[in-house]
């Protein structure tokens, strides 16, 4: 386990990354939300990012998927320098975002036909493989309907499949089972690790700790932009949670006695 | 709780405003007086009877600006004012009363409401007006913004309401059209008819100013001329259009609440065997990439998924028609079809990606080539504005009787619309903007899409006018000639560098479309 924010990971018996960032810098304004981040994601791994509220993981996420550009640092996915084109990298990307962007004047089969033509790949290939995501994803029966009327759950099914599609080396998940049902989150965290079988590598960021304990083979702990911990859920956990874990790292907060006294005498 | 709104929107129109936010702000605002007080004065003008048809133009000014109002939020492409959206006030423990009071407010404190209440109170400086009638010119005024600015949000809510359902959208795409086609039409039809009969004008005031806006227009001379009692129907008059409007958007509001708003659309039965469902039949023939990825979205938003986007395909052709009408007669048909063309053009082609909202991030996303991906859109749109300019050219010829000049005038507006193409390209890598919820400062996001939009018409002008200045050496067939091949080559330079703009920068235009 890596304690120094400043320090990049060292892994044993690992010699590929999937994903390798190196003094990673952002900042808004006066803001610094990513501050000299390191990060090294083996190959054909499961990949957790943790972190408190605001601690810079969707902007690292977005810097790492090319959509957001580092002030500093060096980031390459599948051995593919991200900036400062980040096209290539993409080819080798999927991502997910928590509320994932798409065309919502499009229903589900067109939105995957507009991803797998924008990323070349042949017709007949978009269909296969559209009409395999969206059987697993059980989006079958609504795929003619327009992808603004889906629930939050349902897009992000679609936003995995259109991901997906083109099986990428590198599958990138903010957040992915919230707003799932237990029956969908089992299917998906199985359509992960089918992924992860074949070679994939999966990162994802999640405050849900007890999934990230399950399926992860590695984690990664940012608070204030900068990695605070790393190593495997075992290393981490001591034995214990990871949600103990967790708090231990990055610092709890209790509520003074005190506070929020008016709660309980609310007139509304 | 009003006035709390108020603030609220004024905060959003200056919150995080830079020294040029604050700038054009201040610009809005100025321009707002003058325009107010150049309208003021024309009223102030009419009413004292500079002209003897100052009866009939003072009602219809009225009713035009409340039409306008009304139509031009829904129909234009134009960045219109910030708004308190009022989903987000549904939120908070307000009363549907407090919120249309609390948007109401908000409304009459934009510089569009400010001009439309200094203009309406100008016969406060009419040269015969008694000091009840100056007075009562005011109060006026002041319904009359009330009533512009009611009518205009509670109609912009209902259509919020309609263009959620299908059958709604559709109905909401013909229906805007048609007060558009209507207004340019009715003038056409009604000025015969008036110097017809020599009673049509007196009846005329007479219907226009007993209408709401009419009404408005007519109070300070009601009140001069001793008629109490018709002073008082007409402000009954007022108060009651501004009741049912206020009602109306309350209404629509309600009807958001209880989800009679779901966006249930029909859908189509899966496309079987290989073809892709997204690509349109004509589009089947060729080759599936990031160019007819692009292409097929496009032509899906335009016919008729996305319903400010289907307006230009009934719009487009008006707008063509009203440009190139009042061309034919003095400019001949070539010139004509050309102004026609970058009327209709410009109107589709200078924000291609904007009705694409967040899907623009998954664009970003794939890493597909940003470049294709505007020729895909700049070939659907030219897909259907071909035809378009060629039917309306053609139709234009045979209307003016110039048959004759219909080939040449096909070179023209081949031209205009390769200029089109031109001008769009670049102000769609260099002025994106989401046009159902525009981010960032949509006065300067307006501003330069006019200031395209003007440099076209500049050069279409321009090109006309040295057509007629070298015609006696150099024969019009030549002038369209060359400027066919220079719009041509500007199509592709500009096609060029703004696909390689927007690579260069894909920053650029998703910053349009991400929410701040």
């Amino acid at each position: 386990m890596s304690g120094s924010p400043a320090e990049t990971p060292i892994l044993s018996n690992v010699t590929a990354a999937a994903i390798h960032a190196t003094g990673v810098v952002k900042t808004f304004g006066d803001v610094k939300s990513v501050a000299g981040l390191n990060l090294t994601v083996p190959e054909g791994t499961f990949y957790g990012i943790a972190g408190p509220n605001g601690a810079g993981k969707t902007t690292s996420i977005r810097m790492i998927t090319g959509l957001l550009q580092p002030d500093a640092g060096t980031i390459e996915v599948a051995g593919v320098p991200v900036w400062p084109n980040p096209r290539a990298a993409k080819a080798a990307l999927g991502y997910v975002a928590d509320n994932p962007p798409l065309f919502g004047r499009l229903n589900a089969r067109e939105m995957l036909d507009y991803s797998g033509m924008l990323r070349g790949m042949k017709a007949a290939e978009i269909r296969r493989r559209g009409d395999d995501l969206l059987r697993v994803l059980d989006l079958e029966a609504d795929a003619g309907r327009p992808i603004a009327d889906f629930s939050l759950g349902m897009t992000k099914r679609i936003g995995l499949a259109v991901a997906m599609l083109h099986s990428p080396r590198v599958l990138i998940l903010d957040e992915p089972f919230g707003a799932l049902d237990p029956v969908n989150t089992q299917v998906m965290e199985e359509m992960l690790q089918l992924y992860r079988k074949g070679g994939g590598t999966v990162v994802f960021s999640s405050h849900v700790l007890d999934v990230v304990q399950r399926l992860c083979d590695r984690v990664a702990i940012i608070a204030a932009g900068s990695l605070v911990a790393e190593g495997t859920v075992a290393e981490l956990a001591q034995g214990g949670s990871l949600q103990d874990a967790f708090v231990h790292i990055v610092g709890g907060r209790d509520i003074d006695t005190g506070d929020l006294a008016w709660l309980s005498s609310s007139s509304a | 709780m009003a006035v709390v709104l108020l603030r609220l929107r004024l905060a959003l129109q200056l919150g995080g405003a830079t020294g040029r936010g604050v700038a054009v702000y201040v610009l809005s605002w100025v321009v707002g007086v003058l325009m107010g007080l150049i309208g003021g004065l024309l009223v102030a003008a009419l009413d004292s009877g500079v002209t003897p048809i100052g009866d009939l133009v003072v009602p219809a000014l009225f009713l035009g600006i409340l039409v306008a109002w009304v139509v031009l939020p829904i129909a234009t492409p134009i960045p219109s004012a910030n708004l308190i959206d009022p989903r987000v006030l549904e939120q908070y423990p307000l009363s549907r009363g407090q919120q249309v009071a609390g948007l109401l407010l908000g409304g009459l404190a934009t510089p569009t409401a400010l001009a439309t209440f200094l203009t309406a109170a100008g016969g406060v400086a009419a040269t015969h007006a008694e000091v009840p009638g100056r007075i009562a010119s005011v109060g006026a005024g002041l319904l009359f913004t009330v009533l512009c600015v009611a009518a205009s949000y509670g109609v912009r809510a209902l259509f919020a309401e309609a263009l959620s359902a299908r059958r709604g959208r559709d109905l909401a795409v013909i229906l805007s059209t048609l007060v558009i086609v209507a207004l340019y039409v009715l003038p056409h039809v009604m000025a015969p008819v008036v110097g017809a009969a020599e009673d049509a004008g007196a009846v005329l005031v007479a219907v226009l100013t007993w209408t709401p806006p009419g009404a408005a227009s007519a109070l300070g001379s009601a009140l001069d001329a001793g008629d109490v009692v018709g002073v008082l129907a007409r402000v009954g008059v007022i108060l009651a259009a501004i009741a049912l409007a206020l009602l109306v958007w309350s209404v629509a509001l309600h009807r958001h609440v209880i989800g009679h708003s779901a966006r249930a659309v029909a859908s189509r039965a899966p496309v079987s065997g290989s073809d892709l469902a997204l690509v349109p039949l004509l589009l089947h023939p060729f080759r599936a990439g990031a160019v007819i990825g692009a292409a097929s979205q496009h032509l899906r938003y335009y016919f008729f998924r996305a319903p400010r986007a289907a307006q230009f395909i009934i719009l487009g052709p008006v707008i063509g028609l009203m440009f190139g009408w009042t061309q034919v007669h003095t400019s001949g048909l070539p010139f004509a079809a050309s102004i026609a063309a970058v009327a209709m053009g410009g109107s589709a082609m200078l924000n291609l990606f904007g009705f694409d909202g967040r899907g623009v991030e998954l664009t970003v996303q794939t890493g597909a080539s940003l470049s294709a991906v505007l020729r895909g859109k700049l070939f659907a749109v030219t897909l259907f504005l071909l035809p378009g300019v060629a039917a309306l050219t053609i139709g234009l010829g045979i209307a003016a009787g110039v048959v004759d000049e219909i080939p040449l005038a096909l070179v023209g507006a081949l031209a205009g619309l390769l200029m089109a193409v031109a001008a769009g390209g670049f102000c769609s890598a260099w002025n994106p903007y989401d046009q159902e919820a525009p981010q960032g400062d949509r006065s300067a996001l307006a501003v330069r899409m006019l200031a395209v939009f003007a440099a076209m018409m500049v050069l279409v002008y321009g090109t006309g006018w040295l057509a007629t200045w070298v015609q006696p050496v150099v024969p019009v067939e030549i002038v369209l000639a060359g400027a066919l091949l220079l719009a041509a080559a500007g199509a592709v330079v500009s096609t060029r560098l703004s696909g390689a703009l927007l690579d260069r920068d894909p920053a650029r235009l998703l910053a349009a479309f991400t929410p701040r």
